[in-house]
């Protein structure tokens, strides 16, 4: 919607519905405790709100936060009262937080925790599209060339009627749900993100990367395979120490480099994983891959005692370098090889949190980790801005405020205007949200990995998607087959398999359009053609 | 002679001249214009069949024979760039044309028409001369530009090699000197130079003009020239006039009309287009769009009813070509989809008269664009359709469709292979769930596409996905022969999954599992554990029709020993998991069994409702039935009504084997009245979309409460319920079995053992029966002995769980005096009846 002059049937409609967005604008402030000036104050504030990062980075981090999503959350609430606005523009905004809400809720619905929040939202997701479809499933009737069709015409035309078409069925007829029943779970958020999808078009960046991060977890950990290139979008920043000093929150203990930081909510948590993963690659390339290996010998050392039971194998293959690594700096720590720094720039979940995850175990049990603690202590005392580091200790201790001050540390670098802080921050998301999940691997069914798939179809081959999406996308796409394999599913083998391909040929864009007289091969070809006519 | 009057049209063309024939031999060599329509269509079937790439043959846009040349006026204008490749072009343009008339080409022959066009051999000499003045009177005639040429054939092109020229009408200017001016940055200059040196009126100038900037690479520079021109008024004077060509006698006059404005229109459209470009190169993709669209409105006036198929210009053509290919792929840069949606549509419906790769192309881009762009697209509007046509009705069907037509096109020769059509397809079948349809389009690729291997798997995949498992395997097995490629891990994994699904195909499983897992040591260790898990599962498969005791429980080790090491490798994966509580659970290793069970479900959320039927099937073969219980009525708090069935019915037999016989009933109730809730509820329709859903029939509701009522002795009940179910199920051998119990119980022995005969040649492997059937021969007294034995060891061999058939094998044994045989039997089946669940384990899966 514009805000263009309007005729007075129509203008009243609109400034209601500016009203209505108004109001939302209103309680969200109240919730959020600030928002942009650019949403406060704009003159068309649903779609302030669409397209403002800010906010929906604020928004996704209180999403993700410990504890979040359950029934007293007053931003679920917000969501799920704006949703029911049945304001088309309101309802986008609400929309572009379905990678998060359903990342955050399908990671945790395992742990059974109280998630009425989240439930609210993707049930008033999943009864709205019901509405819409008015419980029919959804169809496709398969072409049959045999009957004409506006884009080619039959051989022969049928003697009468269409031949029969086949019918598939995409999206079978929903049920209203009044609850989310665990076995019913999947659907539902399949089906919130089959609405997603229907409007991707009008979603913004942040919102589709947040959605291939999550597919990310819940495909599970790549063991084995590399971990290599998948992540080049946070890349440079991830290595980058933080630029200016900053505030420290109120828990605030130490600083460190972004990744590490980053990697410390992730490490700190998801250990399991990790050392999972690890204990592969130290296998099989202990050089190599030593960095991340002691990484998570460490994170699994700290974390938990059951989990670490896939650990040793890189406690073995990391711990001789611990020693030598004895880097102020996390990120140096890692580096220890110069792979290291490709890795946690690539890797940003993975590495970055195996790094944290040492820097943690350093902390925590004060082993020999001399490294990981002599950085924490320069960071420390260098009072870098490195607010995340502090979420990270405290989220450890407490298990909770870490997003917040994640959101602090984010802000301030926005303030700072560094053109880093984009960068910063998606590297904490990446890692805070890694960093909420126990065990990423969720169950995939059909249900859900279809529109899953789907939607990083879109991501990778829609149009005019900026490279940092596709990247993403096809690192996503790598793992979505690689998981389809192991679950040795043949349909989602050939959807995933077909994407891959697909990702593999590059775009068909159009090509650059020669000016007519720019063809060598005409006069080529005619030239030809004169010797061998003449 | 054929072969001299071959030769002169070579020269003809090469030197650029043959459209002077008409002039070289002017209007006493008029033909009528049946001739010319014949032999135009003759040249047209021709091309058709010859035709490179290219929209139309080119020889038609040249004037008709039957049109007098006029005396060539100054005042004409006509202009090209004397580039080596546009002489080249028209040079083989010209012959592509001729070619049709030479008498080599033998499918001609019948259809050639004598022409009167071709000079006597001897005037081939004068006509060069001439060349000059047919150039000028060519553009007098029609507007068309041609460039200056030195010499003949071979010099003409080296000599344009060297420089560039714009010429009109003999007129020509070095490009070098307007560029010079054009660098100085005084357009107007360079255009009065233009127009004053080649007599061009603003808008043409000022289009060559751009068009030489572009060229230069000075976008810019071309936009501001291109600026210049107004297009609306160029349109209004290239409009046809409103005479049509109706009927063939006025043919040629329209003609002429045509291309008078098709070569100015050329030029401009041109212009504009490549304006659009430069708009593009600058990143104002909207802008770029919405010139490029004028380019298409302008064609679509000027053509009003579609391009005609033979009369256009080639130049022209490719012209629209590109801005028609160009358009969506604007309006997706500029973020307009329903605009570029709209323009797709516009490329593929109107009549543009575009080649078959250009075609393709926009298909190809379109079908991804709908397929990716999650943008829904409205139905194509009804105005362009047939009667009985297919009309899609969302993406996902148009799509399909133009993937489809893109392949068919492609088998028909018509364009090139593009391996990217039939993996959008696979995606697209794939998200519909049809894949037997993509296995048909897999079977359809030509040979030679696909590696065969690869085209078997993909073909199995398909088919598995698709649930023809047998077709899957049988097309694995030819590809994991030793001749084609053993070692394709992934054609190894599935047929061992395939396998594992199967008793009797658990051997081969095996076989195929250890292969993969070989392999999987070598490049892809990832892929061990999927190996391993089907290694367990194919043993557990095959321990259970293992022919002895030793073999069977070595398999059975081997089995937990695979999934053991699984388990320890993934850790996260909870299908491992529910393989090993399973495997466990057949083994009657109920503690285990439990524990695995457990975490199965801590794992998934309770989210799959078989974790839950396993963990309360495992508790009650621990004869732990309220907790069976407890855990039915966890997963009914989490199911949906539709889906209870299969828990109702579990929860029933646990009432039954607590005896709590009333609530057994109720739960039976319940449960039947879900059933037919169910059939009424369900059209036909979606009755095929419920069919792969695990539901309770009707049938077997009825069966397990004539069970329940003939353990009670209510025979009446019994009997009707029996009534139900064989209404239902007429030959079945469970139905035929509960009744073979009734007359025993009604102590007609005979007829009881006839029933239970029945019931096994219904059923030829139907356990229970076995089982009665021995049962009932051991009381026949010792005779009968014997045989009943030898029903109970096949029972055995059957299910060798089965604790009844243990018993009376027992029985049998202790009959006939073998105690420690009998000792051991009814050791058995004690041990049995204590790890007995209510319902098979392999029910789960």
């Amino acid at each position: 919607m514009s805000a263009d002059p309007v005729a007075p049937a129509e203008s009243s409609a609109f400034w209601q519905s500016v009203q209505r967005a108004q109001a939302a604008v209103q309680s969200l402030y109240l919730i959020l405790g600030s928002l942009p000036d650019a949403v406060a104050s704009s003159e068309n504030p649903a779609a302030a709100l669409l397209n403002d990062e800010a906010v929906a980075r604020e928004v996704s981090i209180r999403l993700r936060r410990h504890g979040s999503g359950a029934g007293d959350d007053n931003l679920c609430r917000w969501l799920y009262d704006t949703f029911q606005s049945n304001d088309p523009d309101l309802q986008l905004v609400v929309l572009t937080f379905t990678p998060t809400i359903a990342g955050v809720y399908l990671l945790r619905a395992i742990s059974r925790e109280p998630l009425a929040g989240f439930e609210a939202v993707l049930l008033a997701l999943y009864a709205y599209e019901t509405v819409i479809r008015g419980g029919d499933p959804e169809t496709v009737n398969l072409p049959n060339l045999a009957n004409p069709s506006v884009y080619h015409e039959a051989k022969a035309p049928p003697k009468k009627g269409a031949v029969e078409l086949d019918i598939a069925v995409v999206s079978p007829a929903l049920e209203p749900y009044g609850t989310v029943r665990s076995t019913k779970r999947a659907r539902i958020v399949g089906v919130a993100l089959e609405l997603y999808y229907s409007k991707i078009s009008s979603m913004p960046l942040s919102s589709k990367l947040a959605f291939c991060e999550f597919c990310m977890v819940w495909a599970g950990q790549d063991i084995g395979t590399k971990a290599e290139g998948e992540r080049s979008v946070s890349g440079p920043a991830g290595i980058a120490p933080a630029p200016a000093a900053e505030h420290v929150e109120e828990e605030a203990v130490a600083a460190a480099v972004e990744a590490a930081a980053a990697g410390e909510n992730g490490g700190k948590e998801e250990v399991g994983e990790n050392a999972a993963a690890a204990e592969n690659g130290g296998k099989e390339e202990d050089e190599e891959k030593a960095a991340s290996a002691e990484a998570d010998e460490n994170g699994g050392k700290e974390e938990v005692g059951e989990k670490a039971a896939s650990a040793e194998a890189d406690e073995n293959g990391g711990k001789e370098e611990v020693g030598e690594k004895a880097v102020a700096e996390n990120g140096g720590k890692e580096e220890g090889e110069e792979k290291a720094a490709a890795d946690e720039t690539g890797g940003k979940e993975e590495v970055g949190e195996k790094a944290a995850a040492a820097e943690n175990s350093g902390k925590e049990e004060g082993e020999e980790k001399a490294a990981s603690a002599a950085d924490e202590n320069s960071g420390k005392e260098e009072g870098e801005e490195k607010a995340a580091a502090a979420d990270e200790n405290d989220g450890k201790e407490e298990g909770g405020e870490k997003t917040a001050a994640v959101g602090a540390d984010e802000n301030g670098g926005k303030d700072e205007g560094e053109a880093k802080a984009a960068a910063t921050a998606a590297d904490k998301n990446g890692g805070k949200e890694a960093g909420e999940v126990k065990a990423g691997r969720i169950p995939l069914p059909w249900e859900l990995f279809q529109p899953i798939v789907r939607i990083v179809g879109h991501c990778l081959l829609g149009p005019a998607n900026p490279e940092e999406l596709k990247t993403t996308a096809y690192a996503v796409v790598e793992r979505l087959h690689w998981r389809a394999t192991h679950d040795m599913n043949p349909q989602e083998i050939l959807a995933t398999r077909s994407l891959l391909r697909l990702g593999k040929m590059g775009d068909d864009t159009i090509a650059e359009p020669q000016i007519s007289t720019n063809s060598d091969d005409y006069s080529e070809e005619a030239l030809k053609m004169n010797a061998r006519l003449t | 002679m054929s072969d001299s009057i071959h030769e002169i049209g070579g020269i003809l063309m090469r030197v650029g001249l043959v459209d002077v024939r008409t002039t070289a031999y002017g209007p006493g060599h008029r033909v009528t214009s049946t001739n010319t329509f014949l032999s135009l269509s003759t040249r047209v079937n021709n091309w058709r069949k010859h035709g490179p790439g290219r929209a139309w043959p080119p020889w038609i846009s040249h004037s008709p024979p039957s049109f007098p040349s006029p005396p060539p006026t100054p005042s004409s204008q006509s202009y090209h760039e004397t580039t080596p490749r546009d002489c080249s072009r028209s040079r083989r343009d010209r012959r592509s044309g001729d070619l049709s008339s030479t008498p080599r080409s033998p499918d001609r022959v019948p259809l050639r028409v004598p022409s009167p066009l071709r000079p006597p051999s001897n005037a081939r000499r004068q006509l060069l001369p001439w060349r000059g003045l047919a150039a000028r009177s060519r553009g007098a005639n029609m507007g068309i530009g041609e460039f200056e040429a030195e010499g003949d054939g071979g010099e003409e092109d080296e000599m344009s090699v060297k420089e560039r020229e714009v010429s009109v009408n003999g007129l020509s200017m070095k490009t070098s000197e307007v560029e010079a001016k054009l660098d100085d940055g005084n357009i107007q200059e360079a255009e009065s130079s233009l127009r004053e040196g080649l007599s061009l009126n603003y808008e043409e100038a000022r289009a060559l003009l751009g068009r030489l900037e572009y060229q230069r690479g000075n976008i810019e520079a071309a936009l501001r020239v291109f600026d210049g021109i107004d297009l609306q008024a160029a349109i209004q004077r290239l409009q046809p006039s409103p005479e049509k060509p109706l009927s063939r006698r006025s043919r040629s006059h329209s003609v002429s009309i045509h291309s008078v404005s098709q070569h100015a229109a050329s030029l401009v459209l041109e212009a504009i287009y490549l304006k659009s470009m430069s708009l593009q190169k600058l990143g104002k993709a909207t802008e770029a769009a919405q010139e490029c669209r004028s380019v298409l409105d302008a064609v679509e006036k000027i053509f009003q009813h579609g391009i005609p198929d033979v009369l256009v210009e080639q130049k022209l053509q490719e012209t629209v070509s590109k801005a028609v290919e160009l358009l969506p792929e604007l309006w997706k840069q500029a973020g307009r989809y329903q605009e570029a949606l709209a323009s797709y549509r516009r490329a593929l419906l109107s009549q543009w008269n575009l080649d078959d790769e250009c075609c393709a192309r926009i298909q190809k881009r379109f079908a991804v664009f709908l397929l990716y762009g999650g943008v829904e697209a409205s139905p194509p509007s009804l105005a362009s359709q047939i009667d009985g046509s297919f009309v899609p009705k969302n993406n996902l069907e148009e799509a399909i469709l133009l993937l489809i037509i893109l392949l068919r096109k492609w088998y028909l020769g018509k364009t090139q292979w593009d391996p990217s059509v039939i993996e959008h397809l696979s995606f697209a079948l794939s998200m519909c769930g049809q894949t037997s349809v993509l296995a048909r389009h897999f079977e359809e690729l030509i040979p030679g596409t696909y590696a065969r291997c690869d085209r078997w798997y993909s073909l199995a995949l398909c088919y598995s996905a698709a649930d023809q498992n047998h077709s899957a395997l049988n097309l694995l097995k030819k590809l994991l022969k030793k001749d084609e490629s053993p070692d394709y891990i992934m054609a190894l994994l599935l047929a061992a999954k395939i396998c594992s699904d199967d008793c009797l195909f658990s051997a081969e499983g095996v076989e195929y599992a250890r292969r993969a897992i070989a392999n999987a040591q070598v490049a892809y260790e990832h892929l061990k554990c999927v190996g391993l898990r089907f290694l367990g599962n194919c043993l557990g498969k095959l321990a259970k029709i293992a022919s002895s005791d030793h073999e069977r429980s070595s398999l059975q080790s081997e089995a937990l020993r695979s999934l053991d090491e699984v388990v320890s490798l993934e850790r996260h994966n909870p299908e491992i998991l529910f393989d090993l509580a399973l495997e466990y659970a057949e083994q009657r290793n109920t503690n285990a069994a439990l524990r695995y069970a457990k975490e199965f479900i801590d794992a998934t959320g309770g989210s799959i409702s078989k974790g839950w039927k396993l963990l309360a099937l495992v508790l009650s073969a621990q004869q732990r039935y309220s907790d069976a219980e407890i855990v039915i009525d966890a997963a009914l708090d989490e199911t949906v009504k539709w889906e209870q069935g299969p828990l109702l019915r579990i929860k029933a037999k646990l009432k039954v084997a607590q005896s709590l016989h009333m609530d057994a009933v109720e739960a039976y109730r319940l449960l039947l009245a879900l059933v037919q809730a169910q059939r009424k509820s369900f059209g036909s329709f979606k009755n095929i979309i419920e069919v792969e859903d695990e539901n309770v029939s009707e049938f077997e509701v009825w069966r397990g409460l004539a069970n329940l009522y003939s353990g009670l002795s209510h025979w009446r009940d019994a009997e009707i319920c029996l009534e139900k179910s064989r209404t239902l199920k007429p030959y079945s051998a469970s139905t035929l079995h509960i009744e073979g119990r009734m007359l025993e119980a009604h102590g007609q022995m005979q007829q009881a053992l006839a029933t239970y005969g029945n019931a096994l040649s219904v059923e030829l492997d139907h356990v229970p029966s076995k089982v009665s059937i021995g049962a009932l021969l051991s009381k026949r007294g010792s005779k009968s002995l014997p045989v009943a034995r030898s029903f109970l060891s096949d029972a055995l061999r059957l299910e060798p769980m089965n604790r009844l058939a243990w018993y009376y094998l027992g029985v049998i044994h202790r009959d006939e005096g073998r105690m420690v045989d009998a000792a051991d039997c009814f050791q058995a089946a004690s041990l049995l009846d204590e790890s007995d669940p209510i319902e098979s384990f392999s029910s789960l899966l």
